[in-house]
């Protein structure tokens, strides 16, 4: 090839894989399907995607538009964003925790490491007002009141503990952490006081919810689903026949409960959570790590991207 | 025809070779023979390090690393199941067959052998208890359906997805390593053995519900091997095709014999000479012998078209035989001297195998000029011609009719026309040289077709699974005396690197030590996807890295101060390479610092990228020397730049029109096509020197002008040329049938420049002269009427 000819082939790919030579990094676009992503969120306007070396992804909620990329002043994987009407907050590894007001594009690092000692956060979620919970690794629980600006650590409990929180999940009024070894805390006042609560599994819980009809179910390691029906009182073990990791969940319009794990994993229960079958698999998105119902579809991350796609029931394998 | 005006020198020479033509022959003959002896002693031998450009930087690191993540040769036996997963009985049934037969193969690593039904693919994850482990199928394994579901529950646990078994669940795959040497004969592995069993194997388990892809070095070599035996036929077809033509050409069974005989002595001596220099013939340069045999059909038939014509004129063989001697011995050597120049030139690529491909074709051209002036003439003097070879000869006394019309383009008026045409093709080649490419342009293996059955499976295998056969591999050094890839910040910026490599187009995956790391953190996490991320210490890491060890030296080198990034590309075709190679490179001149530094390349896909750059930096200056080298040597016989000019033109214009037509068909710039655009500018000059000898003679000592001169040339010259393009035309356009894609290529390209430059010579070469040459004072000024009405249709055609 003639060198003029190359250096045009050069500049026609350069277009579609923008590189733009910086004096310590590239910046380059990132394409959904090629990043780990961690969780998905939505608010009013905007589809957003975090993932690894703490990259966002972002997109308008109309169809048909791509994917931005923003690179937020840090490398750290971020694993969990929540948003409110004023502030976006974003955690992750190393103890990250970068909010936003909603109306800037401009992300501010929060100098968090004397309440997280770099150790990673797990999930963020917004309580209301502007008071956002974000939970992590070693029993991490930090609280902020002023949209993400300043944080306070939580004791969750008298006794040492050190497992690890994975994920934050509303229950009516109550709020329920979710980790390692069956850790399960509540709160009934946004935060104030926690309350543990006996866990019916040793093993490890990746996440829960409350269904349609007010029943609660938590998910995690090995297909595990446990369900209770007087809110933790008791729990009865939902059979899904899986063996595979548990790690998102998202409610259909008619109520119906999918919840989503590695390799693709996809099971639906159209009976309140008590009996799921197995759909088929997602294997697109890898390990799957987060589910968002936007405009009917479902906005999958995982560990090989984020994408729309369609999800429903009927497609036994 | 004898021309009294040559210079005494040429008249000596003859005179020499005359006077002891007898003792010549036999010197000759012996030769021969003796040579023929060592050419049964020719090694046809493949060399990998000759096919790479070893000065060539990424070959440096391709050498440094070579031990250390050396590229195993693998074999890939992949099953489909085209009417379900590899979760059912019957096919699981088949892939055990299969499993099976690649153990017991001869040349396998056993301990190698990678499949589901294989005790070393397992599955583990932590449980309630703590880890637990297991085959992904055990031993008690009878097909029940309780079992079927275990199985795929413990491979969607795995990590075999996308290396073992398809993305999509459909296929699953037998993989295999082969030894250098077998370890019961200790000879090394017959490559072709192999595949040929590995066909045997296909055959077995392929079924309607169950489709067999098998890819892997060892089964491409066979491949190409078994095209590779079609060379030979297709030698013969050719061979056999000029021995049609020329006694179609000549009437004559004696002179097509002395035609085949003397061109075939360069060949016999080149083989004969390979052997005692100590030199083999590698299968790349198989089609050199058989170029050298073209080439000195077409110089053959010059001499012997010459003699007849003397032998018309009235006069005896010996006579004829040492006319067309003069005669032809200047305008031979000079032409042959541009044949050797267009290989010489080729040298120019820093690739041995190019540059043994340059000597090999000079040497064979260089015997050419001794057996064609020593050879031929005294043996068409020993030609007895009878009365009815001499009516043979004349033929039915037609008059050179096509060559009168033809002679109009001598003239300005009749130039216009080709002019034209030839400032529009130029316009076009111009055009369509911006889509020239390096390298080549299709999928799978190059050396085989698109449609070859190889291709077919490496592109089914490309497309299920996460592995691919084109790899590049970037191998990341890191600074430091203990285990410095255990540093969380060296294992950052190279997951950074990852992640930026994932972006790129054409590549398919990557792989590499951070990734894998990330996948250990993750399982030791209760498999919890939010974990799969570099630890943030330094004994995590170093966890992640000791698992990486099991696998051997793939990932990184044992003192893990170098780790191989491996990219698996869509395709390997040169743009693809070209756009990765420079983003790489980008990343490099930004990221590389004290802790890390990123060096091009190893892999197949490394070793294409340093062969494409060499053939890249070396075509400018093949194509200047050669065309400068080529006018000089007509500046040097003609001493005349407008004469030079008229017959480097059309050449500059066919070799521009061939990078159009390679274009135009898809076929790169490469090791393999670079050697066609020398070579046909080397045997393409033959016509232009051979026509334009004979002009400038006929215009200078005959005083003829110029349409006159080139009808003159065209009488003499032109009808040996014609058929000697034609011919070398239709013999290598037969490649065109070659299963190799290789010779398919240059095929096609030889045949269009063979043709093409006929055409030059005959149209755009005279147009030129009408407007470039001017008419000399006239020395013996004679009409063309009066030489037509002696003129004889020596050719019946």
């Amino acid at each position: 090839m003639k060198p003029f000819a190359k250096r045009g082939l050069y500049a026609a790919v350069l277009c579609v894989v923008p590189v733009i030579c910086a004096s310590a990094q590239l910046d380059y676009h990132i394409a959904p399907e090629k990043l780990t992503t961690f969780d998905v969120v939505a608010d009013n306007k905007t589809l957003y995607a975090v993932g690894e070396r703490g990259v966002v992804l972002t997109r308008t909620k109309a169809e048909g538009s791509d994917w931005k990329t923003h690179r937020l002043p840090t490398t750290k994987s971020l694993t969990s964003m929540a948003v409110s009407d004023r502030s976006r907050v974003i955690v992750g590894y190393g103890g990250a925790i970068l909010r936003s007001d909603a109306s800037s594009d401009s992300w501010t690092l929060i100098d968090a490491e004397e309440l997280t000692y770099g150790d990673p956060l797990m999930e963020v979620v917004h309580l209301g007002n502007d008071r956002f919970l974000s939970v992590g690794a070693f029993g991490l629980a930090i609280l902020s009141d002023d949209g993400g600006r300043t944080w306070n650590k939580l004791t969750l409990s008298e006794e040492y503990f050190d497992r690890h929180l994975y994920s934050i999940m509303q229950a009516g009024n109550a709020w329920i952490l979710i980790g390692e070894s069956g850790s399960l805390f509540k709160t009934d006042d946004l935060g104030q006081s926690w309350t543990q609560m006996e866990s019916p599994y040793a093993g490890s819980f990746f996440g829960g919810l409350q269904t349609q009809g007010g029943a609660w179910l938590l998910y995690g390691m090995r297909g595990q689903v446990w369900r209770s029906e007087n809110q933790g009182d008791s729990w009865t073990q939902s059979q899904t026949g899986i063996e595979l990791a548990i790690n998102a969940h998202g409610i259909a319009s008619n109520g119906d409960v999918y919840l989503l794990g590695n390799s693709g994993e996809f099971l639906a229960s159209s009976d309140d959570g008590k009996t799921f079958r197995r759909q088929t698999r997602a294997p697109q998105h890898g390990d799957i790590t987060s589910v968002s119902r936007i405009n009917g579809k479902w906005l999958i991350s995982g560990t090989r991207g984020v994408g729309l796609a369609e999800l429903g029931r009927g497609e036994q394998q | 025809m004898t021309n009294s005006q040559q210079p005494t020198k040429l008249q000596a020479i003859a005179g020499v070779i005359f006077r002891h033509r007898l003792a010549l022959l036999i010197v000759m003959a012996i030769l021969t023979l003796g040579l023929g002896y060592s050419a049964t002693k020719l090694k046809i031998e493949a060399g990998f390090f000759k096919m790479i450009p070893l000065e060539h930087e990424y070959m440096s690191t391709f050498l440094d690393y070579q031990n250390e993540f050396v590229g195993a040769n693998q074999i890939m036996v992949s099953l489909r199941n085209t009417d379900g997963t590899v979760f059912e009985k019957d096919y699981l049934a088949a892939l055990k067959k299969a499993t099976d037969k690649v153990f017991y193969l001869d040349g396998i690593e056993r301990s190698s052998v990678t499949s589901l039904f294989t005790p070393n693919v397992r599955y583990s994850e932590v449980v309630e208890e703590g880890f637990v482990g297991g085959n992904l199928i055990e031993s008690d394994y009878a097909g029940r359906p309780e079992q079927l579901e275990a199985i795929r529950e413990r491979t969607l646990k795995s990590n075999w997805i996308g290396r073992i078994v398809s993305n999509n669940l459909q296929s699953a795959m037998v993989v295999a390593t082969l030894q250098e040497t077998d370890p019961d004969t200790g000879e090394k592995i017959d490559l072709q053995g192999i595949a040929d069993r590995l066909e045997t194997i296909r055959s077995e388990v392929e079924s309607e519900t169950v489709e067999v892809n098998i890819i892997g070095f060892s089964k491409a070599i066979g491949d190409i091997a078994n095209g590779a035996r079609g060379v030979l036929m297709f030698f013969a077809v050719a061979v056999l095709l000029i021995a049609v033509l020329l006694f179609w050409y000549t009437k004559s069974k004696r002179l097509t014999g002395l035609t085949l005989l003397t061109a075939s002595l360069p060949v016999v001596w080149l083989m004969g000479l390979l052997p005692l220099l100590g030199l083999t013939l590698d299968p790349m340069s198989i089609l050199v012998p058989f170029l050298i045999f073209a080439i000195a059909i077409s110089h053959a038939v010059q001499m012997c078209n010459a003699w007849k014509l003397d032998i018309v004129d009235g006069h005896d063989t010996v006579h004829a035989a040492r006319a067309s001697l003069e005669n032809l011995l200047i305008p031979s050597v000079v032409a042959l001297a541009a044949n050797v120049l267009g290989f010489l030139v080729i040298a120019f690529v820093e690739i041995e195998m190019v540059f043994e491909l340059a000597i090999t074709a000079t040497m064979g051209v260089g015997v050419m000029i001794l057996t064609n002036s020593l050879v031929l003439p005294p043996l068409l003097s020993y030609t007895k011609v009878d009365e009815h070879a001499l009516d043979r000869f004349r033929g039915k006394g037609q008059h050179y009719w096509f060559w009168e019309k033809l002679s109009v383009l001598a003239t300005p008026r009749g130039a216009v026309v080709p002019i034209i045409c030839a400032v529009g093709l130029t316009a076009f080649g111009i055009y369509r040289l911006d889509t020239l490419h390096v390298g080549d342009l299709g999928d799978g293996v190059p050396e085989l077709r698109s449609d070859a059955r190889y291709n077919q499976d490496v592109a089914a295998v490309t497309s299920q699974y996460s592995v691919g056969v084109d790899v590049l591999q970037v191998i990341v050094e890191a600074e430091g005396d203990n285990m410095p890839c255990v540093k969380p910040e060296v294992m950052a910026q190279l997951s950074e690197f990852e992640l930026y490599l994932r972006q790129l187009p054409g590549v398919a995956s990557v792989s590499g030590l951070p990734g894998f790391v990330k996948g250990v953190t993750q399982a030791y996490a209760e498999t919890n996807p939010k974990w799969r991320v570099i630890p943030g210490n330094q004994a995590q890491v170093a966890q992640g890295v000791a698992f990486a060890t099991r696998n051997g030296s793939t990932l990184m080198n044992t003192e893990c101060d170098a780790m191989a990034i491996s990219v698996f590309l869509s395709d390997h075709k040169a743009e693809t390479i070209d756009v990765i190679v420079e983003a790489i490179k980008r990343f490099k001149s930004v990221y590389d610092n004290k802790l890390l530094t990123y060096r091009l390349a190893s892999g197949n896909v490394g070793v294409m990228a340093a062969t494409n750059e060499a053939v890249s930096a070396a075509n400018p200056w093949v194509n200047t020397s050669l065309f400068f080298s080529v006018t000089l040597l007509c500046l040097a016989m003609f001493r005349s730049l407008r004469i030079s000019l008229c017959i480097i033109l059309p050449l500059a214009l066919v070799t521009l029109l061939c990078n159009a037509v390679m274009s135009l068909l898809g076929i790169g710039l490469k090791v393999n096509t670079l050697p066609v655009i020398a070579l046909g500018v080397g045997s393409g000059i033959d016509y232009g020197i051979y026509l334009f000898e004979r002009m400038k003679y006929e215009l200078e000592e005959n005083g003829r002008d110029i349409r006159d001169a080139f009808y003159e040339a065209l009488k003499q010259r032109g009808t040996a040329s014609a058929f000697t393009a034609l011919t070398m035309t239709l013999s290598v356009a037969t490649w065109y049938f070659s299963e190799l894609k290789f010779q398919a290529d240059m095929g096609i390209l030889l045949a269009f420049m063979f043709l093409v430059n006929l055409f030059g010579a005959l149209l755009l070469l005279p147009a030129l002269a009408a407007f470039l040459v001017r008419k000399k004072k006239a020395h013996q000024p004679q009409k063309r009427q009066q030489e037509e009405e002696q003129g004889y249709e020596l050719a019946s055609g």
